[in-house]
């Protein structure tokens, strides 16, 4: 059984039938990036990771972390705004009371980076200024999924 | 005679040897090559105590790589034939250097001594006999493999190694016609001299058109892009598929030997062979001393070359490493220096050459200029890869048997049309 | 009939209505504060004011009754500009935390804000009057005063609704303050109700706090299995959790309210339940839990089997039918050990199983202790936890091969041969008929958890391996035959749409 071949756009002239001139073009085009980059290799965009860094940008969304008050306690109350903003799903908080004046605190605050997306809306959503993506960290793979739940302390620390 | 007892051993030595050894660097080219084309920079990381010699190091690591892997044979293939795709697919590439010849005949005390492993006058037709029976490999791997993807692959595969053969059979008739013979050193021997002065007589200027044909149909023979159909690996697997470790290893080195073994064909029978161009063999004796020279002054100035690149790469490696890589351009820099020293040692303390030392020395020259054909058409070889995409399958087979074929019978036409006109051969 | 002009249109209204609740059945929504249709009015927080005409000022909607060919106009600019300043005076010391408040979300003044204030606030928060924000009113409830808007919603609850009366308004204006009497604390059984009223988030129920958010919960329809009354509840749920319990409107059972100890009665529900099927060899798959059953009913006349007035009306009829069908012979009966309570003459009735009635008029007789009592060799509890009533029937049961179909580790279910998993109420469609016969309809609200199956499921998977049909493709066709056969029952009545939760 033929399969039928539908043929859309202008027909081919002879000269672009035979391929033989457009093959020619396509090699020209290929021998000069080769001719390019044989006499000058280090014009190529390629960094030689982890040996050379890109230079962040300011705004660069790295890993969390959370803020803390002058007295050293964590500045989150817990809010869940950032849990409800996360589109991935990967913060996971359980709030309790502080022991001063009927504040309300984060007794657990998990980020499982494994899942996060680096969208930054955890940042937009808290209302205390408590969480920041500011630590210019990226380089986050690890050997066990646990170590890639960061929790308060972790969080906290940086 | 004993140099005529023992050469045969040494010739067939050279020629296993010679593709063998071009195998990795032929690897390691493609993808050096493939990366400067694409705009990246390749391998680079692997290394031996800091040398990584530009990704070479990386063929080695694959080496490792690829024996150090399961061999797993699926449990329900036929065992013996499921072995001997990949060994046939190793060896059938090997055998066309047996007939290659590698420099011109050396003459030592009124006895030839050929420089080939296998001396064979019906050389073109033992070449081709020898590579149809590559289709046999795909083919066993294929079935053998009890797995319907792979059989399928091996049918596509052989149906395409069978359908581009007539084209490889049929653009070398004009050239036989020309050549009126079969013996490829006495085909190479012909494409000494020039045309109109200018121009090696090669038979790709002879023969141009049986020269495209020939080239196309050698991609496809060899399996490689934009033919590359028998593998595909990632869209419409190959026959390949049920093979791991080294019997996977042998179709990839079959595959690059048959990508040598075709260029060394090319070279041989279009692009001059062994000849120099514009030296025949009995001036290259004759300037024997010069030709050494020369070659000792390139090398030379080769070595110098390459150490002023190697400091201004040593600068680059201090900025950017700490740990033993740093080190790795002076090390080659001692190499290189060392050699060089040989090579202004052997300009200066040349002997004069007696009448075999003459001929020992024309011998290397031409070998040279053959392996640097060879080189030349792997790296067309990489060229194209890189830059055509893959054929459809109907589009294959109607170039091979709508295009080529019909070309090939008037390349046929044309050619004896000229040798009447012109009475070349008669 | 009263005939009044609301925003132009005339409609016909009851006689003595209150013009908000008229308004509302005409589909006139006027925003509120202290008004609650469970309580008696007061008019303390101006929200409602409208403009009627014939009269100067603006009238409020909560305290004015109708009366025929009032006009009404309920969105004029007048209207509006009072809405957004009574709004920004209750937000006047307002401390808006709303991140550590638990009623974002639900919260009267972050809604009413959003649709009727919109105001820029005239004053710094250092300027705000400082108030407690945790004083443990009761040991249910606590208090926030800075958040409170001073409704008296839950003083009148407490005065009129309940008639303990804990609760009184101490100081004046700015410091005006809910409290309860020195030494004395917010104890009535019904006092959560407050929480629920309260229409910002003043009052906190000290179990419920911070423990979820409300825009993560969903809520399910269900009957409070605390007791006979059967009040119609919400379950509010999130990750297969239950929350928190609220009661839902239902003027013919239980109003707008429920008991503190029904509320709190769910803990059971999410945790210590029975995952999956025990036997004396470990753990079993649902098939082979089955067949270890079938394996102990080769012998119908020596079989018992225990019913509970806790099932629902379903589980109870699929059962009988099983027995009559499957397994005649072995002896039906149910009953409960359960300790009963009082009648304390609001909500809370002594018998503290949700379907008595309807296990009576099911037709399963109640001679549960006799029966125990009487030769049997293998008794199947469904859904009853004798020995967690009754520790002494242990040496009834001693020499009895006992099979526990229960949803929790009770004494029951340590005490038998075989446990297998059942569901609970929260994870069951179903219905409970309580004291006055009225059959009351229920959804599941979460997913069973582990192997747990309903009843029915149960004793279909059971019929089948004994070769036998019990006649229902599904419950639906159960529950249809069951309403055919027994008609004494009243209907569930549809709850109406309630009123601005807070
Ligand atoms: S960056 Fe985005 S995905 Fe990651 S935790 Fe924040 S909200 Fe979630
Ligand atoms: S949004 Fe901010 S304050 Fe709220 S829980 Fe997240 S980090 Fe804590
Ligand atoms: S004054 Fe009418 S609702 Fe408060």
């Amino acid at each position: 059984m033929m399969i039928g071949v539908k043929k859309i756009g202008k027909p081919m002239d002879i000269k672009e039938r035979s391929y033989l001139f457009e093959i020619a073009r396509g090699m020209m085009t290929s021998i000069r990036h080769f001719i390019r980059n044989v006499l000058n290799q280090g014009a190529m965009p390629t960094l030689q990771y982890p040996e050379e860094k890109r230079v962040l940008p300011e705004r660069f969304r790295g890993r969390h972390r959370l803020m803390q008050r002058e007295d050293g306690t964590p500045r989150c109350v817990a809010c869940f705004c950032c849990q409800t903003a996360c589109p991935a799903d990967c913060i996971s908080i359980e709030a309790t009371e502080r022991d001063d004046e009927g504040e309300k605190v984060a007794a657990r605050f998990d980020i499982n980076i494994l899942r996060c997306v680096f969208c930054g809306l955890c940042v937009e959503a808290c209302p205390c200024d408590a969480i920041r993506m500011d630590t210019g960290m990226y380089e986050l793979a690890d050997t066990n999924r646990e170590n890639l739940i960061y929790d308060l302390n972790t969080l906290l620390r940086h | 005679m004993p140099a005529e007892l023992f050469m045969p051993f040494v010739m067939v030595l050279v020629a296993a040897l010679l593709p063998l050894q071009l195998l990795p660097a032929m690897i390691w080219a493609e993808r050096k090559v493939s990366a400067f084309i694409q705009d990246r920079t390749g391998p680079n990381r692997a290394d031996i105590l800091g040398i990584r010699l530009g990704g070479v190091i990386h063929s080695i690591a694959d080496v490792v790589k690829l024996i150090a892997k399961e061999d797993m044979t699926p449990s329900k293939v036929n065992s013996f034939y499921y072995s001997l795709g990949p060994f046939l697919a190793l060896f059938i590439s090997l055998i066309p250097f047996s007939i290659i010849p590698l420099a011109d005949t050396l003459k030592i005390g009124g006895a030839a001594i050929p420089l080939r492993a296998v001396t064979l006058d019906v050389g073109i037709l033992f070449i081709l006999a020898i590579t149809s029976f590559h289709v046999y490999a795909v083919v066993f791997a294929g079935w053998a493999s009890n797995n319907s993807f792979s059989l399928l692959g091996g049918l596509r595969s052989a149906a395409q190694m069978v359908s581009y053969e007539l084209g490889l059979g049929l653009s070398l008739v004009g050239m036989i016609m020309v050549a009126q013979t079969l013996d490829l050193n006495e085909i190479v021997r012909q494409q000494g001299g020039t045309i109109f002065g200018i121009l090696p007589a090669w038979n790709v200027f002879l023969q141009p058109l049986g020269f495209l044909i020939f080239v196309v149909s050698i991609f496809a023979e060899t399996n490689r892009n934009p033919f590359d159909l028998p593998e595909g690996e990632s869209e419409i697997i190959g026959f390949h598929v049920e093979y791991s470790s080294m019997r996977f290893a042998f179709f990839f080195m079959g595959e690059y030997i048959a990508i040598i073994g075709g260029s060394a064909v090319v070279a041989t029978l279009f692009l001059g062979g062994w000849q120099v161009p514009f030296f025949d063999t009995e001036m290259l004796r004759e300037n024997a001393m010069l030709a050494a020279r020369i070659a000792f002054g390139s090398t030379a100035a080769l070595c110098v070359l390459l150490s002023i690149i190697l400091m201004a790469y040593d600068k680059k490696l201090q900025a950017l490493y700490t740990d033993k890589r740093r080190f790795e351009a002076r090390v080659l820099l001692g190499i290189v220096v060392t050699l060089g020293a040989g090579a202004v040692g052997g300009l200066l303390f040349l002997p004069t050459l007696s009448s075999l030392g003459e001929q020992i020395v024309t011998a290397i020259v031409q070998n040279t200029f053959l392996v640097g054909k060879i080189l030349l058409f792997c790296f067309f070889f990489i060229w194209v890869r890189w830059t055509l995409p893959r054929f459809r399958y109907d589009q294959l087979m109607n170039l091979g048997w709508k295009t080529l074929i019909p070309l090939a019978l008037l390349n046929i036409f044309l050619t004896g049309v000229a040798l009447v006109l012109f009475d070349r051969g008669a | 009939m009263a005939k009044i002009t609301i925003n132009g249109v005339e409609q016909a209204v009851e006689d003595g209505l209150y013009l908000i609740e008229a308004a509302r059945r005409c589909g006139v929504d006027i925003p509120h504060y202290c008004y609650h249709p469970g309580l008696p009015v007061e008019g303390n927080c101006r929200m409602c004011s409208v403009e009627v005409e014939g009269i100067p000022k603006l009238q409020t909607a909560c305290t004015t009754i109708v009366q025929d060919g009032m006009v009404v106009i309920t969105d004029s600019e007048k209207v509006v500009g009072e809405r957004s300043d009574v709004m920004e005076f209750l937000l006047r010391n307002h401390p808006i935390d709303c991140p550590i408040c638990d009623q974002a979300g639900e919260c009267g003044l972050q809604d009413y804000y959003m649709e009727h204030g919109l105001h820029d606030s005239r004053i710094t928060v250092s300027e705000k009057v400082k108030k407690k924000k945790r004083v443990d009113l009761g040991p249910n409830v606590v208090l926030d005063s800075e958040r409170c808007i001073l409704c008296t919603r839950c003083v009148r609850f407490c005065k009129d609704v309940v008639g303990t009366e804990e609760l009184v308004i101490k100081n004046r204006s700015n410091h005006a303050e809910i409290t309860t009497f020195p030494g004395k604390g917010l104890v009535n059984p019904y006092a959560l109700n407050t929480v629920d009223i309260c229409p910002v988030g003043a009052l906190t129920s000290r179990k419920f706090r911070f423990q979820c958010r409300v825009w993560y919960m969903k809520n399910a329809t269900s009957i409070c299995p605390g007791c006979e009354r059967g009040c119609n509840i919400w379950i509010d749920h999130h990750e297969n959790k239950i929350q928190r319990l609220r009661p839902r409107l239902n003027p013919d059972v239980n109003n707008y309210w429920m008991c503190d100890e029904g509320r709190l009665d769910f803990h059971w529900i999410n945790d210590d339940r029975v995952l999956r099927a025990e036997g004396p060899d470990g753990l079993m798959r649902p098939d082979e839990a089955d067949r270890a059953v079938l394996a102990l009913l080769s012998n119908p006349g020596d079989v018992l089997i225990v019913a509970s007035p806790r099932s629902t009306n379903e589980s109870l009829f699929a059962l009988k039918r099983f027995v009559e069908v499957a397994l005649p012979g072995a002896a039906l009966t149910g009953g409960s050990f359960r300790p009963t309570g009082d009648d304390d003459g609001f909500l809370r009735l002594p018998d503290k199983n949700p379907n008595s009635r309807g296990m009576r008029e099911i037709g399963i007789a109640g001679d549960l202790e006799n029966r125990l009592n009487g030769s049997a060799g293998v008794v199947l509890v469904f859904e009853n936890d004798l020995l967690g009533d009754r520790p002494d029937l242990e040496s009834v049961l001693a020499g009895k091969k006992v099979v526990a179909f229960t949803s929790n580790r009770t004494a029951t279910a340590r005490g038998a041969d075989l446990v297998v998993p059942v569901t609970t109420y929260a994870e069951l469609n179903g219905s409970f008929t309580n004291h006055a016969g009225l059959r009351q309809e229920f959804r599941s609200a979460i997913r069973p958890p582990g192997d747990s199956r309903s009843v029915f499921d149960v004793v279909k998977s059971l019929s089948g391996l004994l070769g036998k049909e019990l006649g229902w493709e599904s419950e639906t066709a159960l529950t249809k035959e069951m309403t055919d056969v027994i008609t004494g029952w009243g209907v569930r009545v549809e709850e109406e749409t309630e009123l601005h939760a807070g």
